[in-house]
């Protein structure tokens, strides 16, 4: 009687039982069912109204226009200025980071006294929110209190204390990359401080016996070990500063003249404050066209340098 | 025996870390000095870098507003609703990917990765839309009005929609800009109170940046 309710059970459990592949497929459900309708369904749907005129007044209704957006949007040449000043921010916005970045962590890689409280010292700017950011920045580049231009006007950088950092073009850039270099240089520190600790010691040790000095060392033993953490920290780092919204909005909402109005504060005014949704999921989907475009050509060299080192 | 004198160069490593770290931490200094001094010494040239009869008047202001006590709330169930999903999706994911191999494993992962790539403004439009058809239809929507209602009874339609939406971050921006205007319709700020607790909650599992971005916008829809 035992037995046979043990067999019993043993079939049930067997009836029970799921395949490995089904019960991993369980366990992706969740992540995929939010992807999908959070991210890719709006993806589509932002590719589709992209081709069509969609605005407040026929929300239910969008009326496809075929590529008229698209016209629109290049006709007025606006977009490539859009585009212009995109990669303008994110190349000096990503270099200026990557170069501090590696000094500091080359800096922070020695052998020092305190070493752990300066690492957690430049840590803090990573912490503090966008939005304060652009703030703190807004308020220490203020035209007549800031307290840049005074500094800078008594070192004799400046030849007067009133300078209107986001009322001119190339200073307004200048001011949204130094507040966004300052808020994401700890990120690029503590990547390419992790990886320079992965470095073999012997190598540069066996280096240094062969008579390379501090330069060859950093050239042909330290860049090269660090490579793959350069490129995906680069790479994060350029996605994240095409992304950004926060603190360009926050600092000169764009302005002045469009001047540093990147692509999400483009999408952003046609779709929010000129309503027109259709436009601005144009800019969208050109903006995801080139960032697909860059993923390829991205992996691509990845590739070719992991055949290269194999 | 006598101490070893280490060279010029050791204490000028020493010099210029403390130097940077100072220059780094300047921004955050001058935030923390300008909120111990009243505006009349701030707006004031030659600016003081110690703070100048100090006190803690700006403070006992936010603590003691309840606007501010409400972006302090909002805040926490944002970023604690945020956690938890993320918690509970990632685990799940986390070990599905790690223990098991399957057909199509590298693919989604890519997939999910690939999300990082994805405009997040292109995203916002389209579920902005999405919400804001779908919104009529959500019973809570009276609630909402009703809330904006009394606000606009009470005269008090500008604070009502900022300790809506406000997280301290998008506050202290708030409080900044002095530029509030309102949303001019009633119903369209219950609207946009729906669509941004809802979608602050659902889009925290993408990036819990993407709240902060998302209370920008709609602060700015007037």
């Amino acid at each position: 009687m035992a037995q046979n309710d043990h067999m019993e059970e043993k079939v049930n459990k067997r009836r029970f039982h799921l395949s490995d592949n089904a019960f991993a497929g369980l366990m992706l459900l969740p992540v995929f069912a939010i992807l999908v309708s959070v991210v890719f369904i709006p993806i589509l749907k932002g590719i589709y109204v992209s081709f069509c005129e969609y605005k407040i007044s026929n929300l239910n209704e969008p009326v496809w226009n075929n590529f008229h957006n698209y016209i629109k949007v290049f006709k007025n040449g606006e977009v490539l200025i859009y585009f212009k000043n995109t990669f303008t921010y994110v190349f000096f916005a990503v270099g200026i980071q990557f170069v501090f970045g590696l000094a500091i962590a080359l800096l922070l890689n020695q052998n020092m006294r305190a070493r752990g409280i300066f690492r957690g010292l430049f840590l803090i700017p990573w912490i503090i929110p966008s939005v304060v950011v652009a703030i703190v920045w807004t308020w220490m580049l203020q035209q007549q209190f800031g307290v840049i231009n005074y500094i800078l006007y008594n070192l004799g950088i400046t030849s007067t204390v009133n300078i209107s950092w986001t009322q001119q073009p190339f200073l307004a850039m200048m001011a949204v990359t130094m507040a966004a270099v300052w808020r994401q240089l700890p990120y690029m520190m503590v990547m390419i401080l992790a990886g320079l600790q992965s470095i073999d010691v012997s190598l540069t040790e066996s280096a240094k016996i062969e008579g390379a000095n501090s330069w060859n060392l950093l050239r042909y033993i330290t860049l090269p070990s660090i490579r793959p953490v350069i490129t995906t920290t680069i790479w994060i780092a350029v996605m994240a500063n095409f992304q950004m919204f926060t603190i360009v909005f926050n600092m000169t909402g764009g302005g002045p003249v469009n001047a540093t109005t990147t692509l999400s504060l483009a999408a952003h005014k046609k779709a929010f404050l000129e309503y027109d949704f259709g436009a601005g999921s144009t800019i969208g989907v050109l903006w995801l066209t080139v960032l697909f475009i860059a993923t390829l050509l991205y992996n691509k060299f990845n590739d070719r340098y992991v055949s290269d080192y194999q | 025996m006598p101490a070893r004198i280490k060279p010029v160069h050791h204490y000028a490593k020493y010099a210029f870390t403390v130097l940077l770290v100072c220059i780094v931490l300047f921004p955050i200094y001058w935030m923390l000095v300008s909120s111990f001094m009243p505006n009349s010494y701030l707006m004031s040239l030659p600016p003081h870098f110690l703070p100048k009869n100090p006190n803690f008047a700006n403070y006992i202001k936010i603590f003691t507003n309840n606007q501010y006590l409400t972006f302090f709330k909002n805040s926490f169930l944002v970023s604690s609703s945020t956690v938890v999903l993320c918690l509970i999706v990632s685990i799940l994911s986390g070990y599905g990917f790690s223990r098991y191999n399957f057909k199509g494993k590298g693919f989604a992962m890519t997939a999910i990765l690939t999300v990082q790539m994805f405009p997040i403004v292109a995203i916002l439009i389209s579920l902005y839309t999405l919400y804001l058809k779908h919104a009529r239809h959500i019973p809570q929507h009276h609630r909402a009005v009703n809330q904006v209602d009394s606000g606009v009874s009470h005269g008090g339609i500008g604070n009502k929609e900022g300790s809506f939406f406000n997280s301290p971050e998008s506050a202290a921006r708030y409080t900044v800009s002095q530029d509030d205007h309102g949303f001019g319709s009633r119903k369209y700020v219950a609207r946009v109170h729906l669509l941004g607790c809802t979608f602050k909650t659902i889009h925290g599992c993408n990036s819990y940046q993407i709240g902060s971005k998302f209370l920008c916008l709609f602060l700015n829809i007037s």
